[in-house]
């Protein structure tokens, strides 16, 4: 299966509303999990006492190219505002055909990209603040 | 053909090859890790990005991030350096692969002078002379390889074929500790380098390591620049560096050096490069190519006048040397010192910050040195933090000036080896010259650091 293939798969998937999706045969294995627009209300992570207002980021994860959209779907991972759990994906890096995941690294809600859609950012550079 | 150089690496030998793409009108990307944010070259370099965390392993040695960090910053060609992915066959694949340059050989030359047994062979088929030995990986056999070391002549040092730096060696001095040796580097060699084969050659007791320096374009003319003794060594690492090398004929080092222009085209090998060799009682004995620059190479510019990176960059645009063998004039004598941040007695790293630098200057001196005032020196990498470089008309000026190089510079805040380098330059062995690889570590044995406290005892 190309990449392209695989996109498109998972454009089909998303517009069906498939949240997950497991193909097998020969050599070869493959496994989608979409984030569907519509997530199940998530409870806002408990208030953590906020005497420390140091603000800390989502930072890229490698070399790539930021994506304020996510090219599949056309929308954002995660809107800005909204609450993120640790390890959670929150954007996209594009390298080439691939999609590189920027996870939250830590409890929070996402605030505003840091940086612009289609620059290229290098390891550790600050994508969006993390409140 | 490109106009942009992704360097791929770090310290002193980055802002080398910046300054080199500079002259020749290129535009420099550097790619870092988290730690080296604050190097120099990162700051004069046209764009920079950073490729990983700290550890060589997630961005020096990053394959895939280097790759694409030269992508998606336009670069059309990568400059590996020295270590690091420099002498790594599959990186320099992987770069071709990905329609981009590598500013070094072919991935199949390096790939054959990157496996000792193989590179033995290519150079004995060019006629370049190697150490007798067991041509090839060791069989299984004892009987088999009892007969090879009887025929080479004991004493042997059993090597891996794999590797270097001294792991899944054994100097076997006589027949009946000859298996035991053997199993034993067996067992060092697969553990250490992946690949448990092992080879036999005559040891040289008392070798001095004299190298040649080439540089070979895509057209088919190569040319040796003269060579490199480096023989002052502490556990297989070079700290002093010279050339000519003291007390070898210039007819013998033209005969050496045209067997080297030779074997490069017999292999298709391009770019720059050095023969390293052994010479004991009048003869070279092969010992490896280095298939990349050498932290040494400015030793061999101050004397010929001819800058390494530059040409070994114009040879990946596809450019003819500039020169020819003919050409080439070896004037007055230099001597490079290494300066480790560490101390200088007891050889532990010391990084940390450098509250003031001052290197030194003058006629003759070349400094080669990524340190600024306020850098600190991270503890993740290689200790070399600069190269004191002195030419001089004859050896005796370039000692002279070396020595005053060395009370000059000034490195505050982290602990330096220039106190070690100064005591060598004074060195009786030293300041005749033509000493042997071991003669460093027989004065530190004879109590030549007695009584001198490191910093840290």
């Amino acid at each position: 299966m190309t990449a392209d293939e695989i996109e498109r798969l998972a454009a089909w998937c998303v517009a069906a509303g498939i949240a997950e999706i497991e193909l097998e045969e020969a050599g070869f294995s493959l496994c989608l999990r979409l984030q569907s627009d519509v997530v199940e209300a998530r409870l806002p992570a408990a208030e953590a006492p906020r005497t420390d207002v140091a603000m800390k980021s989502v930072r890229a994860p490698g070399v790539g190219v930021f994506r304020l959209a996510h090219p599949t779907t056309g929308h954002p991972v995660v809107e800005p505002g909204q609450p993120v759990r640790k390890d959670e994906t929150v954007g996209v890096l594009q390298v080439g055909p691939c999609l590189k995941a920027i996870v939250a690294p830590a409890d929070g809600t996402l605030g505003a990209a840091l940086a612009e859609d289609g620059a290229v950012v290098g390891y550790g550079t600050p994508l969006y603040e993390l409140l | 053909m490109f106009d942009t150089v992704l360097i791929a690496n770090r310290g002193e030998i980055a802002l080398r090859v910046l300054r080199a793409c500079r002259d020749l009108g290129l535009k420099t990307v550097a790619a870092y890790s988290e730690a080296d944010a604050s190097l120099r070259h990162v700051a004069l370099a046209d764009k920079a990005i950073c490729i990983g965390p700290a550890a060589a392993a997630d961005s020096y040695l990053n394959i895939a991030e280097i790759i694409t960090a030269a992508q998606l910053t336009g670069a059309g060609a990568i400059h590996p350096g020295y270590g690091f992915l420099s002498e790594n066959a599959a990186f320099a694949e992987a770069v071709e692969n990905a329609g981009l340059v590598f500013i070094g050989p072919s991935a199949a030359a390096i790939r054959t002078m990157g496996d000792k047994v193989a590179a033995k062979r290519a150079m004995a088929a060019a006629g370049v002379p190697c150490v007798p030995g067991s041509d090839g990986a060791l069989p299984q056999d004892e009987q088999a390889v009892r007969a090879i070391a009887e025929t080479v002549g004991y004493p042997v040092i059993v090597k891996a074929a794999g590797g270097g730096g001294g792991r899944g060696m054994r100097i076997v001095r006589q027949e009946s500790a000859l298996l035991e040796a053997l199993a034993l580097a067996r067992e060092e060699a697969g553990r250490a380098f992946g690949n448990p084969q092992v080879y036999l050659e005559k040891f040289l007791e008392h070798p001095r390591h004299v190298e040649i320096q080439i540089l070979a374009d895509r057209h088919g003319a190569a040319v040796w620049l003269g060579e490199r003794d480096c023989s002052m060594q502490r556990r297989h690492q070079k700290i002093i560096e010279e050339a000519p090398a003291p007390g070898i004929s210039r007819e013998a080092i033209a005969r050496i050096g045209d067997l080297c222009a030779s074997a490069c085209l017999a292999i298709g090998y391009t770019g720059a490069g050095t023969f390293e060799f052994l010479y004991e009682d009048g003869r070279f004995y092969f010992i490896e190519m280095n298939t990349r620059v050498q932290v040494e190479h400015p030793v061999t510019e101050l004397v010929t006048g001819i800058d390494i990176v530059r040409e070994q960059i114009r040879i990946a645009r596809g450019e003819h040397l500039s020169f020819r063998q003919q050409d080439i004039r070896i004037e007055g004598h230099a001597v490079e010192c290494r300066i480790n941040a560490e101390d200088p007695y007891s050889f532990r790293p010391h990084p940390g910050k450098v509250e003031r630098w001052t290197p030194p200057g003058g006629p003759g001196i070349r400094v080669e040195s990524h340190l600024y005032s306020g850098y600190t020196v991270p503890p993740h990498y290689d200790s070399l933090v600069a190269k004191l470089l002195a030419h001089g008309a004859t050896r005796s000026e370039a000692i002279r000036r070396m020595s005053g190089a060395l009370a000059e510079m000034e490195a505050a805040g982290i602990a330096t080896n220039a106190p070690l380098h100064g005591i060598l330059m004074e060195e009786p062995g030293f300041a005749a010259g033509g000493f042997d690889i071991h003669h460093l570590e027989r004065l530190i044995e004879g109590g030549l650091l007695d009584g001198r406290g490191g910093n840290d005892g």
